[in-house]
């Protein structure tokens, strides 16, 4: 039930993507779908967590030309969830190991966490997308996607529950 | 089973490290596979794959497309009535000459011309594509030239039933293309550096061309894409490179931040053209 539950949110999130925030912003551009490898049970096993990460990825490049570098990026952050949680998440909700959301750790914590995560995100996507030409507009794409794909994961993460 | 107690050992071992690493290797194995694809997609293999993806979510794109036209009528409105206006001069400027140019609609060397929107536009990548509302259903063939209001913008590159994807000439590695200064027969090579969205550059211009800061510069009849003498853009600055040849900055005439509607057309015996330059080149290699 759970696995379904997670299919259906990593689908929301793909449409969220694709449909509106892709083509919505012309320039700039806010990653959500990789909430649920940011949302995830500390406890899931890191491959499962990683081959979320590369197939978020994944599907977002099949549907946007994106030629595989979603993926790359994606699965890389996977990767680095492990030891962002651990240097970011409470004591007591890493222990309890259940999922990562602003309602099991406080918010502030929950919003630096998400934050981190986007920030190595954006750096690698904006400056490997626009080959290191353009630093200036990279950077600014890096803040924006930052500060706004944070609160938008806050938000979408509202209806998750434990 | 295990015969011999060393390669029992061995395999255990290998196994052991194999569970070790495998995260590690699961990573590097998927994160090489999605950087071989994204560092070898080939310009014809992203067009294809873009047109696949359009087709899908290019539905999406011509409802917001519709929604936003409907809420920027009073601006095109504007807009028609300004071209408008330039037509009416222009058709006035062409009656005083119609005794003296040889210009004949009929004879015009692109005849067969189809208006599109442009429903998806990228200009602020260093390889930027534009996605067009009509494709095969509208007689769009790869190779015509995409031409805009006030000058030239990109070739196609694919089209699937419904859409078509544009090359735009803001395209740091997929578009080049031979440009000449309006009245001289100087011409150069024209390509985009990727820096700002309305200065595209023209190399190889040589240094005895008479060159003025404001120049128009068109396109020329080398091109196998465009047809000669369409708009590119003015002279905005230029330098002498290698102490042979001028490198300048053009300005371009398209607003690549505002494309609306474009046309595309195709040179009368492209095809013929093309076979011959490619029968040519075959021939030249051996």
């Amino acid at each position: 039930m759970k696995f379904l539950r997670y299919i259906i949110y990593i689908s929301v999130l793909t449409c969220i993507q694709v449909f509106f925030l892709q083509r919505m912003w012309s320039g700039f551009y806010i990653s959500v779908y990789i909430a649920p490898v940011l949302l995830m049970d500390i406890k899931t096993p890191k491959w499962i967590v990683l081959l979320t990460g590369f197939l978020c990825g994944g599907i977002i490049d099949v549907l946007s030309a994106g030629a595989g570098l979603n993926a790359a990026i994606t699965g890389f952050v996977a990767l680095c969830r492990f030891p962002i949680i651990r240097a970011t998440v409470p004591n007591n909700v890493f222990e309890d190991a259940g999922p990562v959301l602003s309602s099991t750790m406080p918010i502030m914590k929950f919003l630096f966490y998400v934050a981190i995560m986007l920030l190595i995100w954006s750096l690698l996507f904006f400056f490997v997308e626009s080959s290191f030409m353009d630093p200036l507009w990279s950077l600014l794409s890096v803040l924006f996607n930052v500060v706004f794909g944070t609160l938008l994961i806050t938000l979408l993460q509202l209806p998750i529950r434990r | 089973m295990w015969k011999d107690p060393i390669a029992f050992y061995g395999m255990r071992r290998l196994l052991l490290l194999l569970k070790r690493i495998h995260l590690w290797a699961l990573f590097l194995i998927l994160e090489g596979v999605c950087l071989y694809i994204f560092f070898h997609s080939d310009t014809y293999m992203f067009s294809k794959y873009l047109a696949f993806s359009e087709n899908i979510t290019g539905k999406t794109d011509l409802v917001k497309y519709e929604v936003a036209s409907y809420l920027n009528l009073k601006e095109k409105n504007e807009e028609l009535m300004a071209l408008n206006a330039k037509l009416l001069d222009e058709n006035n400027s062409l009656k005083s000459l119609v005794d003296t140019t040889s210009f004949n609609v009929a004879q015009s060397p692109y005849p067969s011309v189809v208006a599109l929107h442009v429903i998806r536009n990228e200009f602020l990548n260093s390889n930027n594509f534009i996605v067009l509302d009509g494709g095969e259903n509208k007689n769009v063939r790869k190779g015509m030239a995409v031409i805009g209001n006030e000058g030239i913008v990109g070739y196609v590159s694919a089209t699937s039933k419904n859409f078509s994807v544009v090359i735009s000439l803001l395209s740091t590695d997929n578009f080049v293309s031979s440009a000449k200064i309006k009245g001289t027969s100087f011409s150069g090579t024209l390509q985009w550096d990727g820096r700002t969205h309305n200065l595209v550059q023209m190399a190889e211009v040589p240094k005895y061309a008479e060159l003025h800061v404001g120049d128009t510069i068109l396109t020329t009849s080398y091109s196998s894409v465009f047809p000669e003498d369409i708009p590119i853009g003015t002279v905005e600055d230029f330098r002498i490179t290698d102490d042979t040849f001028y490198s300048v900055n053009v300005r371009t005439f398209t607003d690549f931040s505002k494309l609306d509607y474009v046309y595309l057309l195709e040179l009368n015996n492209k095809l013929e053209r093309d076979s011959l330059e490619m029968a040519a080149g075959a021939q030249k290699k051996k």
